[in-house]
């Protein structure tokens, strides 16, 4: 490996990195803060090492035949990392806000840090031995989180109950995903002999190779269904989503989905999957079996986080919609560009989300804080909050002036310039449905509020802001991220 | 430049009224009416800076996201001048309406109502297609909000149904938008959302009807034409007095814009193809709204129902495409807009008096409210189309332009006249004359009222009898919608039709 390499693979070293030191100091030396600002530091410096590699981004360098390091994984590395700092951030002022439940939180920044490890190898992976070593760093990795202990003394084992279902929901449903992918790729290795995602190529005629190999890329890519929650394999989201500590839900909802996503763009476009029509036709399938089953369910939702984990389930369809586009040579760079810039704004949206029903959550009953009822009249109450809230909103529903709506709006375009006429017309027909629930929150947002509900604010309101602001700006003026966008 | 502060007045004024209001109490109101003020006070000299000749009377171009070919365009010529005059004049009239009637978080409805302005100025001048779309998205969140929060009983629904409406339909635009942007890119190899670089497109029949369709429902939504009006009974029913002006208004000529300014210029084919339906389907506005109308016992409902039908009349004439009837649009447009918004003025005002919309509980108001009931009568009068008030003028010119392309369909509007007198006569008859209501302890117009109504009924008297002034300021801009596209290339379709026909004629 030369020096080039190790320079070139620089940010996955220093998260490694942080994840040694901070796993020695959780061992050692337990100190909440200094373990927060070794992780955040340590983060940091993975992110600024990424910027010194512009260079070799730029030209696309092979490190090990598992990875590659070009601008593509630069991209999604740097917004891997920032959504990790952030999550990090959040955990604090989650956790920091129960300090009664005497919550070990030290470990929980290791684990963080796996994740992100698993993340940013799948960013990087051109090799299918790659995308499972990095899906399982980050699902393993999950499923601890998703079960993280949120009451510490034996007497609150009922608060402890709803995330370990949710994480043995996840360890379950994750591993018969995995063990999906795991025969798809035999089959595929059975035809092809090789691993890697340029050379795994299958004829476009799949009659002549036989039905096995196409029965293992259609394995792969429900097992990659089953991870990203696209019906008719969601049903284990929106449990986990309830259970799960709301920092860590924020985490999954991001960064593991947007990480998928990548590795599947990857996967596709090298091995030219998409020209085989079933493969074509089952990922619009699933597209439009997502975009209607999730937002059709989230309509009657009155818990804040199920809601959300449904219009992610939609969010993800609508991500098929450009994933698809990608797959046309005349739509191809646009669609990346689009993919990107909708990955981006879709973390972004759902993490200023989640930083928001956690910075109003806390105020006894943790199953009870995310009812909607209990967000009524908040903007009469708190109205820097409920504006921000209802900016979230219609960043999620993608409304002008967000960020949401340069996502949708890179969406269409894609499936236009793609000619997927039928495609964007579910897309229509799910946002139509979309606005309902999105329109009312708001409006209970705006209830007068004749009896006063039990909610309280909490620190973390000034991560809500930040986030609502950024969201705002990279909705009026996103040529920066626009001029930034990657090609494959 | 004064076209972006035209739109940037009224955005940064709903700033200033929303915080002036913590200053002191109801100072939101006099504030806002200084922002629309100050807004018409800058339109006042630009017709005046027109060079002679030109369609456009000023234009702003700048850049906004240059990758994409989207940029800050907004240009002003007669239809958007006669547009946004109605759009300030009657958002002051929304301000003076509801200076009692809003007595709850004064300083945000006026800065809902102020951002909506915003949004309808940016609508009017927008010439790049993408920021049409931002501000045409705009422009709803705000009312949505003056139905949500200020409206009546059923107000959640209303808004709901009205958010759900609009935006999926606009989604559609939205779809159309970008397949056109996209036909361009593919000719061209530049992207494009300039609609003057998008009105030189040379499109294939078969992609500009399904195009052509997707501006079209966006517009008819808006407009609304017949079976996608539901949402508007409701909203209008449940919006506050203000909202329900505004809507009414402008709101709904925004669609009859949209089809003006987009559909018919950028597919002038496809359009003349599609202008049979159009118009049968304006017709069949016009007689369903009407005889809905007829059937309301809630006034703000049967107020509601004429607005369909009105606007029936406009989808009429402007698919027959001609100067006639769409002068006659654009007069009726204007009329409706100030017709019906006094309408609503009465029933917010019978409504703070007896708290009821019910025509059965109401009547006899002539011995109550002499002057409120005179007004009533005009703006009925008006309504129903009695020569010498505007629409009058408005609904002749249709129907004679509209005559002469399809007199069929023509004729079947015309009963909507019939119509039109019944429930005009109807509301006139239940409310101001039969037995008086029991609670007689009330107050006529008060100097404001009197002074909203008697503005709007000069207005209406103003251009039913000297319309010449509009019918001179848009003439301009009628020419240019229905002008020829331009020459098709050599080796199309058309030379080969003309040098076929020449051949044939000897």
């Amino acid at each position: 490996m030369t020096l080039l390499e190790l320079r070139a693979l620089l940010p996955l070293l220093l998260v490694a990195l942080t994840i040694l030191a901070a796993m020695l100091l959780a061992a050692f030396c337990r100190h909440r803060r200094l373990l927060f600002w070794v992780y955040q530091l340590g983060l940091l410096a993975a992110l600024l090492s990424l910027g010194g590699n512009l260079g070799i981004q730029a030209q696309g360098l092979e490190v090990t035949p598992l990875l590659r390091v070009d601008a593509f994984f630069g991209f999604f590395a740097a917004l891997f990392i920032l959504v990790a700092m952030l999550v990090g951030l959040m955990a604090a002022q989650y956790f920091g806000r129960r300090e009664h439940l005497a919550v070990p939180l030290e470990e929980s920044y290791v684990l963080l840090a796996l994740c992100l490890l698993g993340a940013l190898v799948l960013a990087a992976a051109q090799h299918l031995a790659a995308l499972f070593i990095g899906l399982e760093l980050m699902s393993v990795a999950s499923f601890a989180l998703v079960a993280y202990p949120c009451g510490g003394a034996p007497a609150s084992d009922r608060l402890q109950l709803p995330s370990l279902e949710a994480g043995l929901k996840y360890l379950l449903l994750s591993s018969v995903a995995s063990a999906f992918l795991l025969f798809g790729m035999a089959c595929l290795y059975l035809q092809t002999g090789t691993l890697a995602f340029a050379r795994l190529s299958l004829p476009p005629d799949s009659t002549a190779s036989g039905l096995l190999p196409l029965a293992g890329l259609a394995m792969l890519l429900i097992g990659v269904a089953f991870k990203l929650a696209l019906a008719p394999f969601h049903m284990w989201s929106p449990d986990v989503y309830q259970g799960a500590p709301t920092p860590f839900t924020a985490l999954i909802a991001t960064l593991s989905k947007g990480a998928l996503v990548v590795v599947l763009l990857r996967y596709l476009l090298l091995s030219q999957a998409l020209q085989i029509e079933q493969i074509a036709t089952l990922l619009m399938a699933l597209a439009t079996l997502s975009i209607l089953v999730g937002n059709l369910l989230a309509l009657r939702q009155d818990d804040m986080k199920r809601l959300l984990a449904y219009s992610s389930i939609a969010h993800l369809g609508y991500l098929l919609v450009v994933v698809l586009a990608a797959g046309q040579t005349v739509s191809s760079e646009f669609a990346l560009q689009a993919g990107a810039f909708y990955l981006l704004a879709y973390s972004l949206t759902t993490l200023a989300a989640f930083a928001m029903i956690s910075a109003l959550s806390g105020g006894g009953d943790e199953n009870r804080d995310y009812r909607l009822h209990c967000y009524r009249g908040l903007c009469w109450r708190a109205p820097c909050l409920g504006g921000c809230f209802m900016l979230i909103l219609l960043s999620l529903a993608g409304i002008p002036l967000t960020v949401g709506f340069i996502g949708k709006f890179y969406i269409f375009a894609a499936g236009a310039q793609a000619g997927l006429w039928w495609l964007l017309g579910v897309v229509v027909l799910g946002s139509a449905l979309g606005l309902y629930y999105y329109l009312r929150i708001i409006l209970i947002l705006l209830q007068q509020d004749d009896e006063v509900s039990d909610l309280v604010f909490h620190n973390g309101r000034w991560l809500v802001y930040g986030l609502t602001l950024l969201l705002l700006l990279l909705g009026i003026y996103p040529l920066p991220v626009m001029q930034w966008l990657p090609l494959l | 430049m004064s076209l972006v502060l035209l739109i940037l007045i009224p955005l940064l004024g709903a700033l200033l009224v929303w915080l002036a209001e913590r200053w002191r109490t109801g100072f939101s109101r006099v504030l806002s009416l200084a922002v629309l003020g100050l807004d018409a006070l800058l339109l006042l000299p630009l017709p005046h800076q027109a060079p002679a000749g030109e369609l456009w009377w000023l234009q702003f171009r700048a850049d906004w996201l240059p990758n994409l070919g989207i940029g800050w365009h907004f240009a002003l010529d007669g239809l958007s001048a006669l547009l946004l005059w109605l759009t300030l004049f009657i958002g002051a009239l929304s301000v003076l309406v509801s200076w009692r009637e809003i007595d709850q978080r004064v300083g945000f409805f006026h800065c809902n109502l102020l951002l909506s302005v915003a949004g309808i100025i940016g609508v009017f001048t927008a010439l790049d297609l993408f920021v049409f779309f931002v501000f045409w998205e705009l422009m709803l969140i705000p009312m949505v909000l003056l139905i949500a929060i200020w409206g009546h009983e059923n107000r959640r629904y209303a808004a709901i149904k009205f958010f759900i409406f609009t935006q999926a339909s606009s989604l559609l635009m939205l779809v159309a938008i970008l397949g056109l942007v996209f036909m361009q890119y593919g000719q061209t190899g530049v992207m494009s959302f300039d609609y003057e670089d998008l009105l030189r497109l040379q499109l294939a029949p078969t992609p500009a009807f399904w195009l052509m369709l997707g501006f079209f429902v966006a517009f008819a939504v808006k407009l609304p034409m017949v079976p996608l009006h539901t949402w508007l009974p409701d909203a209008h029913t449940e919006a506050p007095t203000a909202g329900s002006v505004l809507l009414a208004a402008i709101l709904l000529k925004t669609g009859a814009y949209g089809l003006l300014r987009f559909a018919l210029p950028l597919f002038p084919a496809a359009s003349a193809d599609f202008a049979p339906l159009a118009m049968g389907l304006g017709a069949l506005g016009v007689l369903y709204g009407a005889k809905l109308a007829f059937a309301q016992h809630d006034i703000k409902r049967l107020v509601a129902y004429t607005s369909v039908s009105h606007m029936g009349f406009v989808l009429l004439g402007i698919y027959a495409m001609n100067d006639l009837a769409l002068q006659g649009a654009l007069m009726q447009m204007l009329a409706h807009g100030l017709s019906t918004a006094a309408l609503f003025i009465i029933v917010g005002m019978l409504y703070a008096r007896w708290h009821t919309r019910d025509l059965r509980q109401l009547g006899g108001l002539w011995s109550l409210l002499p002057r409120l009931s005179g007004f009533t009568l005009l703006f009925a009068l008006a309504s129903l189309g009695l020569p010498g008030l505007a629409n009058f003028m408005a609904e002749f010119l249709i129907l004679a332009g509209a005559f002469q392309r399809d007199w069929p369909i023509t004729l079947v509007a015309m009963l909507g006249l019939v119509g039109a007198a019944l429930y005009a006569l109807l509301l006139v008859q239940r409310s101001l004359w039969g037995a008086t209501v029991p609670d007689a302890k009330v107050h006529d117009c008060s100097p404001r009222e009197w002074s909203v109504l008697a503005s709007l009924a000069v207005l209406l008297l103003l251009f039913g009898l000297h319309p010449q002034p509009v019918l001179d300021l848009v003439q301009r801009p009628v020419a240019a919608i229905l002008a020829e596209p331009p020459a098709p290339n050599p080796g199309g379709t058309e030379p080969l039709l003309q040098r076929a026909s020449m051949e044939r004629l000897p």
